[in-house]
């Protein structure tokens, strides 16, 4: 993939958004740039479905902007959307239609419609065109509305949780219809997932959302590089981890703690000499463990002073 | 919930959540109508007992007919029954035999329908000294209710729906499900039959609930009661396999989003559709007009056209419940009124879909009402005695119509499309919102039903009737026009500014919708002072007033338009 840095797909503002009193966006600011492929990750109810029907139009911005392709989704929606594939958490599409009926539909909204390509994935996933879609298992259903996104060739292809609830094999076909829109030159991808194994697979970039704000959004390289999950031992039993900087989350007790920290190991190998503790062991932390360390509940660090 | 509570307790509970608002409004409405009905029809004239039974039929009616209008169910909420089929499906996995989940869903209804029933006659009764509905009557609606709700709950299959619709249609017209009872031509009081005759109602009542039970059963291990599970029959299919009926099923056109969209409206509400509703629909109208024949009420001996028009009108009324329901794209889905999410994302701008789906639903209306008179006129000689007298009445009124040439009769044709479409457009608007806002609407009807109650009731305890309550009442009725003229005119103001700056539709758009609207409220105006309904000595204010209403084709126009767009884009 050769991200093209300088064309932002999507730019978001400033946007906030409440549902009543609760504040299900805050001021989150972020860009996507063409071409790259951009993981959504954060805890249910973080905000992840409500930036997408912001980017969507489907929501419209209580505070700051949207500007999809540089199009305004509310005020332009026709010219957003002919350019978007979206694939719903819950696969919603015409169900009394049949197969054939449904990609005819879409057809006649996307010009671009790939026939070839259709037909090829509908002989891929063995799906009968006459077949009526309210028929169809929810894995099949998955898959229709997966040709529906993907078909038309879209410059940015949005997937909200797109392995909920499916099985290995339906999910493994959606990944490499994926993979497949990926390698075309110039296409965005937008995917949440509560699967981080995929977001790592697949993405470039993560974006992490916790409690409406952005808390990451940093290219999956670099992610790597400044997370490590190290294993630490100190002299005397602890009943505390102590404060040491960059520390995002600590797992342990006594004489032996775990963390994840956002800092070269010199950095935290001297901190915590002042406590009389060494480095046993250091790798660079996955996703998932760097997600449970942002939004999980494992403790975070408390303010115990070197003695 | 504190307490914890048992299965039934919970279910009831449920309802009772789901329902309370509905019932709510439901109440008010029928209290609020039988008001405004019996007092603006000189609460002095006509002998008690017809005024009683006039007190029943428009609870009957609005109870029944509100529920069906804004729930586009048979009974009391949309999130209890969702068209066809046992309303509590979700509950099918508990630990809960049938018996009871039938028992609790079924009582729960019939209770909620039958106090819809008797507390605004018991509250009109009171308010007007009106006599207590007979024993019959309230034998009649719990017989009705038990009979429309197993009808409607036993299958969610189709044709099977569809063969004890006609069962029933045929127990009706036999005489075997309606006890024996007349009405005394000069007091207007209700003459029951003995309670002998209630027997075989009563029997069809129990055995439609038997059914009822059986076909719930059925439906719990996702299977039907009469036909084999899994047989689909598609009527439209079946159709089209006869080479004259090719044009009923088309494959989708893929040349362009707008074809795709029609092509999809004329599925639900498409030419098969409404010839299918229109026939339907006449056909049970004839059936109806004959039965009250076959059972010999006097003054149906001879139907004038007055009366098989007034038929025909409520019942056609369905179709704007059908065609309208679901204009603006909702659905529903656990009980819960939706638009699709991949409808909301179809690259396919909104003033597009508006014109698109509110075409199709105007289309629908037309011919199946065309269809309907169509109906009527073909079986009507065949089923109804003396019928040439309503069709020579019938005819000579389009003749006088007619005569008046040809200028006339274009202005009366647009202006009475114009009327359709006016209604189409605001009932398409209110169901929606209902469905959508449900809580927020049905507070609103309610406040407004309270404020129409209320005002009869001081203008009635401060007038001492008569000449002086009417003089009164006519000033409200202006101010409130004057009222109703404010809020299109402001109405008009703000849609215009939402839709401009949503970018819903162009200024130039906008102009175009107006210049239409304008020339259509000209119309208007012109049609007022041919037919003299203006009178010259009008105020200039009450003249100005109705000329403003001119322009509810265009509100209705801008209106539709801002709630696709509200729905799109929360």
């Amino acid at each position: 993939m050769n991200p093209s840095a300088d064309i932002s797909v999507v730019e978001v503002n400033h946007l906030s958004r409440k549902f009543g009193k609760t504040e299900a966006l805050v001021d989150v600011s972020l860009k996507l740039n063409e071409g790259v492929v951009y993981g959504l990750v954060g805890a249910n109810g973080a905000g992840k479905t409500t930036l997408i029907k912001h980017l969507l139009g489907l929501l419209r911005c209580q505070q700051g902007s949207v500007r999809v392709f540089a199009n305004d989704p509310i005020k332009n929606p026709q010219s957003v959307l002919s350019h978007i594939g979206y694939l719903s958490e819950d696969r919603d599409i015409p169900d009394w239609m049949t197969i054939a009926e449904f990609c005819d539909y879409v057809t006649a909204f996307h010009p671009s419609w790939d026939s070839n390509y259709a037909n090829e994935l509908l002989n891929t996933f063995e799906l009968d065109r006459t077949k009526v879609i309210k028929n169809l298992s929810r894995g099949m259903r998955a898959q229709v509305a997966l040709i529906g996104a993907v078909a038309h060739k879209p410059d940015l292809l949005i997937l909200d949780e797109p392995s909920s609830g499916l099985d290995a094999i339906v999910r493994k076909d959606i990944l490499n219809a994926v993979v497949r829109t990926i390698s075309e030159e110039g296409r965005t991808v937008l995917f949440s997932s509560h699967l981080l194994e995929e977001v790592e697979r697949l993405s470039d970039h993560v974006i992490m959302i916790q409690d409406g704000r952005v808390a990451l959004d940093e290219s999956l390289e670099s992610l790597g590089g400044s997370h490590h999950y190290t294993e630490l031992r100190f002299r005397d039993s602890l009943a505390v981890f102590p404060t040491v900087e960059a520390t995002i989350s600590t797992v342990g007790e006594g004489r032996s703690w775990n963390v994840i920290h956002q800092c070269s190991l010199d950095q935290i190998s001297s901190s915590i000499q002042r406590f009389d503790g060494e480095v046993v062991s250091s790798r660079h932390a996955t996703l998932e463990e760097i997600f449970v360390a942002r939004v999980g509940r494992v403790s975070k660090p408390e303010a115990v002073q070197p003695s | 919930m504190n307490t914890v509570m048992k299965p039934t307790q919970a279910l009831f509970w449920y309802c009772w959540q789901r329902t309370r608002y509905a019932i709510a409004l439901q109440l008010l409405a029928a209290i609020g109508f039988g008001v405004l009905f019996l007092v603006y029809l000189n609460p002095e004239q006509g002998p008690v007992d017809a005024r009683g039974n006039i007190v029943v039929m428009i609870t009957l009616i609005t109870s029944w007919l509100l529920s069906a209008v804004m729930s586009a169910t048979l009974v009391q909420n949309r999130s209890l029954n969702v068209g066809f089929g046992f309303p509590l499906k979700s509950e099918f996995h508990y630990p809960i035999s049938t018996v009871r989940l039938v028992t609790i869903a079924l009582s729960y209804v019939v209770a909620v329908s039958y106090l819809c029933f008797l507390l605004p006659v018991v509250v009109l009764g009171f308010l007007f000294d009106l006599p207590f509905p007979h024993a019959l009557i309230h034998f009649m609606v719990f017989e009705y209710l038990l009979l429309v709700l197993s009808l409607s709950w036993f299958s969610n299959h189709g044709p099977e729906s569809l063969v004890a619709t006609g069962v029933i249609i045929l127990l009706f017209y036999f005489e075997l499900i309606i006890p024996e009872f007349s009405l005394d031509e000069e007091t207007g009081a209700f003459l029951p039959g003995p309670w002998s005759a209630t027997i075989v109602p009563a029997i069809i009542a129990t055995a439609s609930v038997a059914i009822l039970i059986l076909g719930v059963h059925k439906q719990r291990s996702g299977e039907n009661l009469f036909f084999r599970s899994g047989t689909k029959v598609s009527i439209a299919e079946s159709l089209s396999s006869l080479s004259l009926f090719r044009f009923i099923t088309t494959a989708c056109p893929t040349s362009s989003g707008t074809a795709a969209m029609v092509w999809r409206e004329r599925q639900s509400r498409g030419l098969q559709a409404s010839v299918g509703i229109g026939v339907t629909i006449g056909i049970l109208v004839v059936l109806l007009l004959s039965f009250l024949q076959l059972r010999e009420f006097s003054e149906v001996d001879h139907y004038q056209l007055d009366t098989v028009s007034a038929f025909s009108f409520i019942f056609y009324c369905t179709v704007f419940v059908g065609a309208l329901a679901t204009m603006f794209g909702i659905d529903f889905r656990h009980g819960e009124a939706r638009v699709s999410v991949f409808d909301r994302t179809l690259p396919i701008s909104t003033a597009r879909t508006v014109v698109i789906r509110a075409g199709m639903a105007f289309h629908c209306l037309l011919v199946a009402g065309a269809v309907q008179i169509l109906t009527i006129g073909l079986l009507g000689p065949l089923m109804i005695e003396n019928f040439s007298s309503v069709r020579t009445e019938f005819f000579q009124a389009l003749q006088a119509i007619m005569d008046r040439g040809f200028a006339y009769c274009l202005l009366r044709l647009i202006l009475f499309l114009c009327l359709i479409y006016i209604w189409a457009m605001l009932w398409a608007v209110l169901i929606t919102w209902y469905s959508m806002k449900t809580r927020l609407v049905a507070w609103l009807g309610s406040g407004l039903m309270i404020y129409g109650i209320v005002l009869v009731t001081v203008l009635t305890a401060i007038t001492e009737g008569g000449q002086e309550f009417l003089s009164l009442s006519n000033a409200m009725s202006e101010f409130h026009s004057l009222l109703v003229v404010a809020a299109i005119i402001g109405s008009l103001v703000y849609l215009v500014h939402a839709l401009l700056k949503d970018e819903v539709i162009t200024p130039l758009q906008v102009i175009t919708v107006f210049a239409i609207g304008l020339a259509l409220a000209a119309l208007q105006v012109i049609d007022l002072n041919l037919n003299s309904d203006l009178d010259p000595n009008l105020p200039a204010l009450n003249r100005l007033r109705s000329q403003v209403l001119g322009l509810l084709p265009l509100t209705a126009t801008l209106l539709a338009l801002w709630t696709q767009n509200q729905l799109r884009h929360r």
